[in-house]
């Protein structure tokens, strides 16, 4: 089939199997399965000593941010702690939530540093935009600042994939919780591999629609010049793990963008992600706190946020910051 | 002798040896042996495309500046010509100007990032404060006194000497981006240690071996909290194979202060010694930075000094340099 000139052709290199038979592994859970501590990962006193002490390290020598690595640091209990949260999310349930840093205890640039380092523990950050940014700020700004992404806004976010519509997917994405909302704002994730059971039960036509190939718009995050829609799947297993590429906002736009009509069944299938997901209970929900890192496995896995609505104060106002990784391609956004 | 508890002593981890003989090679040239050529190294054409290139795809795709990685980027004529600045700078002259960039076609932002790359090639690069400043802005800063401090954010003369020389790891490199030049003066100077070590084994044999014994070195509230205030460590060393300066007479005169300790004639005399015969035999080379040359020098093995300048009042004709510090020893923060 030939594609417009504003699509980017990634379907080419997507392998194109299908599982034999249901997953049964350690991601197929499903809420009922799951209980806070199957996804928490308690900071302990000796970490939060081990991070004070860098604190204290670069309050007497400092070097820029993004200079700092966590060689420099005698930190062997935070590395174990975040090699338990990698494995959570990567090849365990998909999800961890660190609990929690002390940040009354540091300033804004401190707790910054001790991120980027717990960052660089977990896997290579990259940047989330052309310019280059590498820390985004989420949370409710003014419509005409937010751009095109729907996470700085206080509305609800359907299930879906960080960068869905990028070249290389962020393997990982991990959230700072600075300061929860006064009301709502829930997350949730769901993992692929319960979603494709699920489906395959349910819907096992709309699954296969998820195999084929979709148009996903690129928000305009993309280099000047370069296609503004990409075409892949939603579902890709390579015989070993089951990648997912999802937003259904990214995939309605893609279409109007790329002129073509999106028929019964693709909608179908879209629609069918959302409501299965709530319908069967198939993800966990927690509500992120102060101090809390929410770690999710951005390929093999769905997340949600759910409505929220801030206070006047700072503090009462939602404000998490994100970061996005992968160990493929250089650190730039587009890998 | 006892120090007071202000005082780190360095004497233990350097040295006490001595060169059998005068410096015959390559390294321990003079002004009338050196000709710019020597010391020049030109950006090739393939340079300033790559470099092209590379502003173009950061335009593109950018990152902040400190994750840029000379590995991410098409740099092979840049490489090629680094590594003969770096050779000039470790095995003749003690150092190079890479003669130019084209700043004209850069942002500052893309200047800063092109000046990064080629640090890193150069070698690692290293924060010359405790809060970590990477690229220290050197021009006038409004105040030619600055507290008997940084000298070099004055417009006044700065006489021969090595860059942190009273910090505890001295820069091995430095290096200095000219952004725009002064409208009158700045001369810059640079003299290899070994022939400032033949000049002064010739006529002043006491002076030199007075160099190889310790000096108080103020650190001028660089160090870090609680760090002591001045070490004590010579101003020469030699290892078999390379010397190593640590000379600056205004922080000699300060660490002499702050350690309470009184300057005794041979030791005035020696530093006095240092900044006179270096013009007298014209030891040293000369040149004038011009925007978008890159002055690499080797900060151990060689003194450097600036004339007096004046600015003037159009922004393009105020001196303003970008300073760069480079070691591979120890850790990149200030005291390594």
């Amino acid at each position: 089939m030939s594609l417009p000139d504003n699509v980017l052709n990634l379907s080419s290199n997507t392998p194109d199997l299908r599982p034999s038979a249901p997953f049964r592994n350690v991601k197929t859970w499903t809420r009922a399965d799951f209980t806070p501590r199957d996804w928490t990962v308690p900071v302990t006193v000796t970490v939060k000593n081990e991070l004070h002490s860098i604190v204290d390290q670069l309050t007497s020598q400092n070097l820029p941010l993004h200079m700092l690595t966590p060689d420099h640091f005698d930190m062997p209990k935070t590395r174990a702690m975040m090699a338990k949260a990698r494995g959570m999310a990567d090849v365990g349930p998909g999800v961890a939530v660190i609990d929690r840093l002390p940040l009354d205890d540091w300033n804004e640039d401190q707790t910054r540093s001790i991120y980027w380092l717990l960052a660089r523990l977990l896997c290579r950050p990259v940047a989330q935009t052309m310019k280059g940014t590498i820390f985004r700020n989420i949370r409710d700004i003014l419509d005409a600042e937010r751009g095109t992404d729907n996470a700085m806004s206080q509305r609800q976010l359907t299930y879906h994939n960080d960068n869905s519509g990028n070249r290389v997917l962020p393997k990982f994405t991990s959230l700072l919780c600075l300061y929860p909302s006064i009301e709502g704002g829930e997350s949730e994730y769901c993992s692929s591999y319960t979603l494709y059971n699920a489906l395959a039960e349910e819907a096992p036509e709309l699954l296969e629609r998820l195999f084929q190939p979709f148009y996903h718009d690129r928000r305009g995050l993309q280099a000047n010049g370069q296609p503004t829609v990409s075409w892949v799947p939603c579902f890709a297993y390579d015989g070993n793990k089951l990648w997912a590429r999802f937003s259904q906002m990214k995939i309605k736009i893609g279409h109007e963008q790329a002129g073509a009509e999106m028929d019964n069944i693709t909608r179908a299938a879209l629609e069918a992600v959302q409501s299965i997901i709530p319908q069967k209970r198939l993800s966990l929900r927690y509500m992120m706190e102060r101090g809390q890192i929410q770690i999710i496995n951005n390929r093999e896995g769905l997340h949600y946020r759910a409505h929220f609505k801030d206070g006047k104060t700072l503090e009462q106002k939602r404000h998490l910051w994100r970061l996005w990784h992968r160990d493929e391609g250089r650190p730039v956004y587009d890998g | 002798m006892s120090d007071a508890p202000t005082i780190l002593d360095l004497t233990g981890e350097t040295q006490n040896l001595r060169p059998d003989k005068p410096f015959n090679d390559i390294r321990a040239w003079t002004r009338a042996n050196l000709t710019p050529d020597l010391w020049t190294v030109l950006v090739t054409d393939s340079m300033r495309d790559e470099l092209r290139a590379v502003v173009i795809q950061l335009r593109q795709q950018n990152l902040p500046t400190f994750m840029l990685q000379p590995e991410h980027f098409k740099l092979a004529a840049s490489r090629t010509v680094m590594a003969e600045a770096r050779h000039r700078v470790d095995d003749t002259c003690g150092f190079a100007i890479i003669d130019r960039l084209p700043l004209d076609e850069w942002t500052l932002d893309e200047i800063k990032s092109v000046y990064w790359l080629l640090g890193k090639i150069l070698c690692r690069p290293v924060a010359q404060n405790a809060t970590g400043e990477m690229f220290r802005d050197i021009r006038y800063q409004g105040d030619n006194d600055y507290g008997g401090r940084d000298r070099s954010l004055t417009m006044q003369r700065l006489t021969y000497h090595n860059d942190n020389s009273g910090n505890r790891n001295v820069p091995h490199y430095q290096s200095l981006l000219c952004l725009n030049a002064a409208a009158e003066g700045g001369l810059s100077e640079y003299c290899s240690i070994y022939s400032l070590y033949n000049a002064l084994l010739e006529v002043s044999p006491v002076e030199l071996e007075r160099l190889f014994h310790p000096f108080y070195h103020n650190r001028f509230g660089l160090q870090a909290d609680k760090e002591a205030v001045a070490i004590r460590a010579p101003a020469l060393t030699w290892d078999g194979a390379r010397l190593f300066g640590r000379c600056s007479i205004n922080k000699i005169t300060g660490g002499y202060r702050v350690a309470e300790q009184e300057i005794d004639n041979v030791t005035r005399a020696t530093l006095e010694r240092v900044v006179s015969i270096i013009p007298e035999k014209e030891l040293s080379a000369q040149y004038l930075l011009t925007r978008g040359q890159t002055c690499i020098i080797n900060n151990r093995e060689g003194v450097h000094h600036r004339e007096a300048y004046k600015d003037s009042d159009s922004d393009n004709s105020k001196r303003h340099l970008l300073r760069m510090w480079f070691r591979d020893e120890g850790r990149e923060v200030f005291d390594g």
